[in-house]
């Protein structure tokens, strides 16, 4: 089976979250306010990856201290560093059917891709993309990939050997986050209003990967910021009645029934968690 | 217009050069330059240059005496820096120590961009002096070292001009020898088409980070090498163009040591003492016959023979007569918040043998570190600026132009850049800011909502300056070596106290250097700062001082919507109006022009850039890849 990956950047709260994607809540989620991801563990979840991109000493535009990709292979008790050092990453996704073997890691300098379980890596992007800030496969064609950038939606036909803009209103502003429905892929993209021309952030779809996308009604807008020891909680994933959340500053927490205590990665600021089944 | 190029101005740079050589220089790249590492032979070594006859250009520069004084200089510096072993092996002193710091910064990379082009610099100059170990050392840790490639128009520059070097000296590695798993020709050629990309787009649209003082100085280092070591001699000499761009952008701009007018990112040191600035380093050491002011990078310029053109030279000290000059330029890339991903940057300057005028018509184009107008004097003392802001931060302007979450920003920022939140900065813009100037004259207008952090506009005058009065109108009268000045934001000012030395330590990561200031505040929703400049040489002070007081004291006429007229009557007894911003009607008759003024032409969108002194001309053809003279 097949897990939902759901990638949310400014959603109204997490049960419009929950009910749009269709998806159970979780208890332990309920006292939560979902910022940037949610995503569900099943029993069967073995590997989850959190995207670090930095530490508090770590300079906007320049030194990204301690960062990079993190594995855990314990549901977030011990974590493993994977790929280059000092890389200021955004998010991942992997090639589930591949189970570790391809991954992808959406960072300031491009996107990264491994196809030996993150052993050797290699940029597949070149000047033309950076502060790329999501990156999705599409599992049911892995040769397909997205990207959301600092400027816009750009796609892959070839597993990420070259990529194109995608097309209309994503191929520029400001792309925060990628998920998948069914056989749509959204991205949540900053696009003008013509009425006050500027940009707000909408939730588009395309079913036709990338070539044309539709706006959901309405903007999409930043609910109240949750915090743990006064960091803000930029990330939670759930599993049973256990939640890991991540924080900016503060690293990985685990919570049972709202007491939450350290789970590793002390000190850094994550962007995102992500869960694997394999 | 006169060509005489020797300017006594510049011989009097004593009092300029003390001040630099108390401070402690922090460079981008986190490299502290100690107090007293810039203390040379006295100032009188930053000699104009001289001509031999009223039309005759000045030498190339740098001479040999000054590449040996540069060397020197830096072999001498006490901090841990490939320049400072490049100097060290190329003169051959403390040459034991300089091997043992080799083998520590290659140890353990860090530093990302910063630490690229002088690895770079320094594996290509010392090159003949490494042996194969060496060379293998440099060649791993491009192998498991992965800099971040930045997010600004500098840090490009320095990774790309990094990996065309180093892929072009290694160019048949395969993937798995390069940190970012592409092979050696894959490297060489996305490095090479962002730099034809940037190049083209820089010369037609105008760079990103324009004019400014303590940036420039990665630009000019990183075009330095390429000019040297680039094989492909087209690129190569695209390069070279790139840089005498650079410096003749600069030279049309340089007032006796100092960079003026507005600038897209300047320094917290530099923004109150201009010829702190890094830039300065290379100005003299391009643009006079010595140099006092020495940071690393200039060693790398010590080791090239390039020499600056002559007309760049000269054009940097042609100050007999005043004049205007206007350039266009483009904000930073805007992620949010706006529907245009460049907006399109007006610089005007009125430049005099006395002072320099500049403006951009307001608004924020580059986060943090803007400057929007000054005046800059002539005279060779510290803090030889005037200027106002609105000391104001926000999320949105961070959120505007980086990728990261807007309102986590304003703390990592303030850490990183601490004035930032700090309402007693003395740099940045604001989207509260419009202004409005024609010659001699300017208005700074600054409404600013009930919401923002800061309420209240801050007036920088120099505590060196000869004299300050504070008239009962509400008008400030500075007179600054042959320069005066009138200033006034209404009469809700108040002062910081007459005359008051204040340290700058938090606000100026700059050093800890008294940045000596009187400061105003103006208390109110809205401001409009007036200021009027005029030179000894046209009114005398009284009569200034008498003119400037004729102005009426209702001189804001509403014009409907949110726009006002401000009437003035300047230091001569000339009415004057201005409308900010008025930048439609002061660029109508530049016709938008990428440059326009006395030294420097250069239409809209063209990639033919003219330098003029006197009947003497070079220009640059980007599309030819041609230097005519």
């Amino acid at each position: 089976m097949q897990i939902p990956r759901i990638t949310w950047t400014h959603v109204a709260s997490g049960a419009g979250i929950m009910r749009r994607a269709g998806i159970m809540p979780f208890a332990a989620l309920a006292s939560l306010t979902v910022i940037t991801l949610l995503t569900t563990i099943t029993a069967r979840a073995q590997t989850v990856y959190a995207a670090v991109w930095g530490d508090p000493r770590s300079v906007v535009g320049s030194s990204t201290l301690n960062s990079g990709l993190f594995r855990s292979a314990d549901r977030g008790r011990t974590w493993t560093h994977l790929g280059p050092q000092n890389l200021k990453t955004f998010s991942m996704d992997a090639v589930d059917s591949a189970r570790g073997r391809i991954l992808f890691i959406a960072a300031g300098n491009g996107i990264h891709r491994s196809l030996d379980s993150g052993r050797t890596w290699r940029i597949v992007t070149d000047w033309r993309i950076t502060e790329v800030l999501d990156v999705l496969v599409d599992q049911s064609n892995p040769r397909r990939l997205y990207a959301a950038t600092a400027f816009g939606v750009r796609r892959s036909s070839d597993g990420g050997d070259t990529w194109d803009d995608a097309t209309g209103v994503a191929s520029e502003g400001y792309a925060s986050a990628l998920m998948r429905r069914g056989d749509s892929i959204g991205a949540v993209v900053h696009v003008v209003d013509p009425s006050t021309n500027t940009r707000v952030p909408r939730l588009l779809w395309s079913t036709d990967h990338g070539a044309t996308w539709l706006a959901e009604p309405g903007v999409v807008s930043d609910p109240p910021r949750r915090t743990i020891d006064s960091s803000a909680v930029m990330t939670v994933v759930a599993a049973g009645t256990d939640s890991l959340a991540g924080t900016w500053g503060r690293g990985v927490y685990r919570g049972h029934a709202n007491d939450w205590t350290p789970s590793g990665l002390e000190g850094t600021q994550l962007w995102r968690l992500i869960v694997k089944e394999y | 217009m006169s060509h005489r190029t020797s300017n006594a101005r510049e011989a009097r740079a004593p009092r300029a050069c003390v001040l630099a050589s108390r401070a402690a220089i922090v460079l981008a790249s986190g490299a502290v330059i100690a107090a007293g590492a810039l203390s040379l032979t006295g100032c009188s070594s930053t000699r104009p240059v001289v001509a031999e006859t009223a039309t005759a250009l000045p030498r190339a520069a740098p001479s040999a005496a000054q590449r040996e004084h540069v060397l020197r200089t830096v072999a001498g510096f006490k901090h841990l820096g490939f320049q400072v072993v490049a100097a060290r092996l190329r003169l051959g002193v403390d040459t034991a120590l300089a091997w043992r710091q080799l083998d520590t910064l290659l140890a353990k990379p860090t530093g990302d961009i910063f630490w690229m082009y002088p690895a770079t610099g320094f594996y290509l100059t010392m090159r003949s002096k490494l042996d194969d170990a060496w060379r293998e050392r440099f060649r791993r840790t491009w192998k498991t070292y992965t800099p971040y490639r930045g997010d600004t128009e500098n840090h490009f520059l320095m990774y790309y001009t990094s990996l065309l070097l180093m892929s072009q000296e290694w160019p048949a590695l395969p993937g798995s020898e390069w940190f970012n798993g592409k092979s050696s020709q894959e490297n060489l050629r996305e490095a090479t088409e962002y730099l034809e990309h940037w190049i083209d787009e820089a010369v037609r649209l105008g760079p990103t980070e324009w004019d400014s003082p303590r940036y420039a100085y990665y630009y000019i280092t990183p075009l330095v090498l390429l000019r040297d070591f680039v094989a492909d001699p087209t690129l190569r000499r695209r390069c070279e163009m790139m840089l005498e761009l650079t410096l003749a952008d600069y030279a049309a701009e340089y007032l006796a040591g100092s960079y003026v007018g507005a600038h897209s990112r300047d320094g917290d040191g530099s923004v109150v003492d201009p010829r702190r600035a890094e830039v300065t380093s290379y100005a003299q050491l391009y643009f006079t016959d010595s140099i006092a002011f020495v940071l690393p990078d200039l060693a790398f310029a010590a080791m090239s023979d390039w020499q600056c053109p002559p007309i760049i030279r000269a054009i940097a000290h042609d100050r007999d007569s005043s004049y205007v000059h206007t350039e266009t330029k483009r904000s930073r890339a805007r992620m949010r918040f706006s529907a245009e991903r460049f907006t399109t940057v007006r610089k005007y300057d009125y430049i005099t043998p006395d002072y320099a005028l500049g403006s951009i018509q307001g608004g924020v184009h580059q986060p943090i570190q803007q400057h929007t107008w000054d005046v800059t004097f002539a005279a060779p003392r510290p803090n030889n600026t005037l200027f106002a802001l609105h000391p104001t931060w926000s999320a949105e302007e961070l959120g505007t132009f980086f990728p990261e979450d807007p309102t986590l920003m304003i703390e990592s920022v303030a850490r990183a850049k601490a004035s930032y939140t700090n309402p007693n900065k003395w740099i940045g813009g604001s989207p509260n800011e419009r202004v409005a100037q024609h010659g001699s004259s300017l208005v700074a207008e600054y409404a600013i909502p009930a919401g923002d952090p800061v309420q209240s506009v801050s007036l920088f005058l120099p505590m060196s300056a000869d004299t300050i009065v504070h008239d009962a109108s509400g008008w400030w009268f500075v007179r600054f070596g042959d320069a005066f000045v009138a200033v006034t934001g209404g009469d809700s000012s108040t002062v910081e106290g007459p005359w008051r030395r204040v340290r700058t330590g938090p606000t100026a990561p700059n050093g800890a250097v008294d940045s000596g200031r009187v400061a105003a505040r103006f208390d109110a929703t809205v401001v409009g700062v007036v200021v009027t400049c005029a030179r000894a040489e046209d009114v005398d002070w009284a009569d200034f001082v008498r003119n400037v007081l004729r102005s009426p004291h209702d001189r804001v006429e509403p014009l409907g919507g949110d726009r006002a007229r401000y009437t003035i009557v300047d230091g001569l007894g000339v009415e004057r109006r201005l409308t900010p911003p008025d930048a439609a009607s002061l660029y109508e008759s530049h016709a938008g022009a990428s440059f326009d003024g006395p030294h420097i032409h250069q239409s809209a969108g063209a990639s033919t850039v003219k330098l003029r002194w006197g009947p003497r001309r070079r220009v640059l053809d980007f599309d030819r890849v041609d230097i005519r003279q």
